[in-house]
């Protein structure tokens, strides 16, 4: 955890440095109380001593803070790319599909493998969660050019 | 009181009614399945109540709220993992009176003393918020400032695992709660010419990210290490008998009244009131009767419970009358709240005070719901511990998605939304918490505007706060739960 931890405060540290020098461009105060480049500064220094002490702190245990084996990574990947991938692609082709996809993708990473299963389970949770905000909660869904 | 009563009709409408009852139930089935807390059940049901009348759609994320925290019981005594961390003191003696073959006790204790502390909290959030609200009244610009610096302070310090950490959240949350315009002169500030970014980014998809989404990550990884199946459950459901309650009527009082009051302080949660009423008691209780504690005593459980219910009256204090939410839930409710426009604060006791009653005398029905369904259904709720992981982690991302886009029908919020939901869930891997970060998400530009609003009224003078005993004792406050907990552990050492 030391380790990690100190990676942490590094980014940490570049990021109020950054935040900082982006706030000295903003204009200071006008002479009457302060200027909108006050708190962004004064938050940025508070990151950046909070970061150095955490640089600092020791944590006693160094085993890995992720609990999976070496054959599940790939699998934890493909879960977070296939994440991403609904996100981005549900603007173009629409909620109904592209949630069918995902629930397909993540329920088979996590170990369904019997495709009934997975197929209708997909389709039902896409079209029964699409119908319930859509028809009974009028709360409008991206349709994209699929539906 | 004649407001309390019209309250009540205005809850038995049909549809308010339903949704109430439904709410409750919902809140506990989330409650109950274990990884799934009261923050992301009221996070994921927000956009839900887009479409629903402000009153209706609070009331059925108060129903979630308090139907969750009670379900959480359910999972801590069944199998000994909290559905909540609140629930994680119920474990203790609930798990004990499982492997005695007595989970019907256990589970009849929890809903009874959960009902308990939750209608005694309402009871007293209804007494004393007018009140607080009156003195509120009265509070200008540093006094607001005050509050918005004693909140921050508190919630980073005792936010749980390391208080560094807690602290940086909690700072990394101000610097990116200045993104966007700023309040006093609309100057943009770390907009990168955006025009998404003008508004800040916007708080529901960054708590639905660090709370939900991060949490299907979680899911993913824990199916990923065991993979093996669901535990077996062993219960019976024989309920605990009157004599049996009787002896647990003082220790339920007396845990709601803790609960309420932890509640009241902003940043102290459900957890703490637990653990805290749990130790009262067994501080309370006779010598010989404090060697059963952790090994099955129904007095552990119903202590535990009747607080963290406590608690949730208690919270709704400073959200309803200060405007300032005291945890990760009441969070989403002040989001919630503002999506349907109204803005909390001691104002809303006398404009809209038909509003608020609606919802305390909402809030005590959803008490008595939750005593209700807590009793009647405790073999339907043990079958939700059986539903699969690998179902429910693309449900809560999907449910994340819409919610996030629902909020203003744009896609820049699901973006936002996925960026707090990676970023929330190796956060929770290296220990960081993520409440510290929504609640400064709020408090931030709070406490800015009002500090500088303060130094406008005083010419750029900081010795205002000198003149305004309020603000000052609120300032004192912040430093001190900022440097207390460093004393103590040095004393401690």
């Amino acid at each position: 955890m030391t380790l990690a931890n100190r990676i942490i405060s590094l980014i940490l540290l570049v990021f109020s440095v950054l935040v900082w020098m982006g706030a000295n461009n903003f204009p200071a105060s006008n002479g009457q109380g302060l200027g909108p480049d006050f708190f962004p500064k004064v938050t940025a220094i508070v990151l950046g001593l909070l970061s150095v002490l955490l640089f600092f702190k020791k944590e006693n245990d160094e085993e890995s803070v992720f609990s999976f084996s070496r054959t599940a990574v790939p699998l934890f990947v493909s879960g977070i790319v296939a994440l991403v991938l609904y996100v981005f692609v549900i603007e173009f082709i629409g909620f109904t599909i592209s949630t069918i996809l995902l629930t397909f993708s993540w329920m088979w990473l996590m170990g369904i493998r019997k495709w009934v299963p997975l197929i209708v389970a997909s389709i039902l949770i896409s079209v029964g969660i699409g119908a319930v905000f859509e028809f009974l909660l009028f709360v409008p869904i991206p349709h994209g050019i699929l539906y | 009181m004649d407001l309390l009563l019209q309250g009540l009709t205005n809850v038995f409408a049909p549809t308010t009614i339903i949704l109430l009852i439904a709410g409750v139930i919902v809140g506990i089935i989330i409650g109950a399945l274990p990884g799934l807390t009261a923050t992301m059940g009221v996070a994921l049901f927000l956009p839900v109540t887009f479409g629903m009348d402000a009153v209706t759609g609070i009331l059925l994320l108060i129903g979630v709220y308090f139907g969750s925290i009670y379900g959480g019981s359910i999972s801590a005594i069944l199998l000994n993992t909290p559905g909540t961390p609140a629930s994680a003191a119920t474990a203790l003696d609930g798990y004990q009176l499982t492997k005695q073959g007595k989970a019907g006790k256990a589970l009849g204790t929890a809903a009874i003393a959960s009902g308990v502390g939750g209608i005694l909290s309402v009871i007293m959030l209804v007494f004393i918020s007018p009140q607080l609200a009156q003195l509120a009244l009265d509070f200008s610009a540093p006094e607001m400032f005050g509050l918005a610096l004693f909140g921050l302070s508190i919630i980073s310090s005792i936010s749980g695992g390391s208080m560094l950490k807690g602290l940086i959240a909690g700072v990394l949350g101000l610097v990116i709660a200045t993104i966007g315009m700023d309040p006093m002169t609309s100057y943009p500030r770390f907009t990168f010419d955006q025009l998404s970014l003008l508004n800040g980014l916007s708080f529901i998809p960054v708590m639905i990210g660090l709370f939900a989404v991060s949490e299907a990550l979680v899911i993913m990884e824990e199916q990923l290490t065991d993979g093996q199946g669901l535990k077996k459950i062993m219960a019976s459901y024989v309920l605990p008998k009157w004599n049996e309650l009787k002896k647990l009527w003082i220790t339920m009082l007396r845990s709601g009244f803790i609960g309420t009051f932890i509640g009241i302080i902003p940043g102290a949660g459900a957890d703490i009131a637990a653990f805290v009423s749990y130790n009262e008691a067994k501080r309370f209780s006779k010598k010989e009767e404090k060697d059963t504690f952790g090994k099955g005593n129904l007095k552990g459980v119903a202590a535990s419970e009747a607080a963290n219910n406590g608690v949730t009256g208690g919270a709704m204090v400073p959200l309803l009358t200060l405007g300032i939410p005291g945890d990760a839930v009441t969070a989403v409710l002040l989001g919630a709240l503002v999506v349907q426009g109204i803005q909390p604060g001691p104002q809303l006791f006398t404009t809209s005070a038909d509003l608020v009653y609606t919802l305390f005398a909402g809030m005590f029905v959803a008490n008595i719901l939750m005593l209700i369904f807590g009793i009647s259904g405790i073999r339907l709720f043990t079958k939700i511990l059986k539903v699969p992981k690998n179902i429910i982690a693309p449900v809560i991302l999907v449910l994340s998605t819409i919610g996030a886009f629902a909020i203003a029908n744009n896609f820049f919020d699901v973006y936002t939304m996925l960026g707090a939901g990676i970023i929330g869930y190796f956060m929770k891997k290296f220990g960081f918490p993520a409440s510290p970060i929504v609640l400064a998400l709020i408090l931030g530009p709070m406490a800015e505007s009002e500090l500088r609003r303060t130094l406008i009224m005083s010419e750029g003078s900081y010795s205002i706060f000198l003149d305004r005993p309020i603000a000052l004792v609120l300032i004192i406050f912040a430093v001190l739960s900022l440097v207390l907990p460093l004393v103590w552990s040095k004393i401690k050492k």
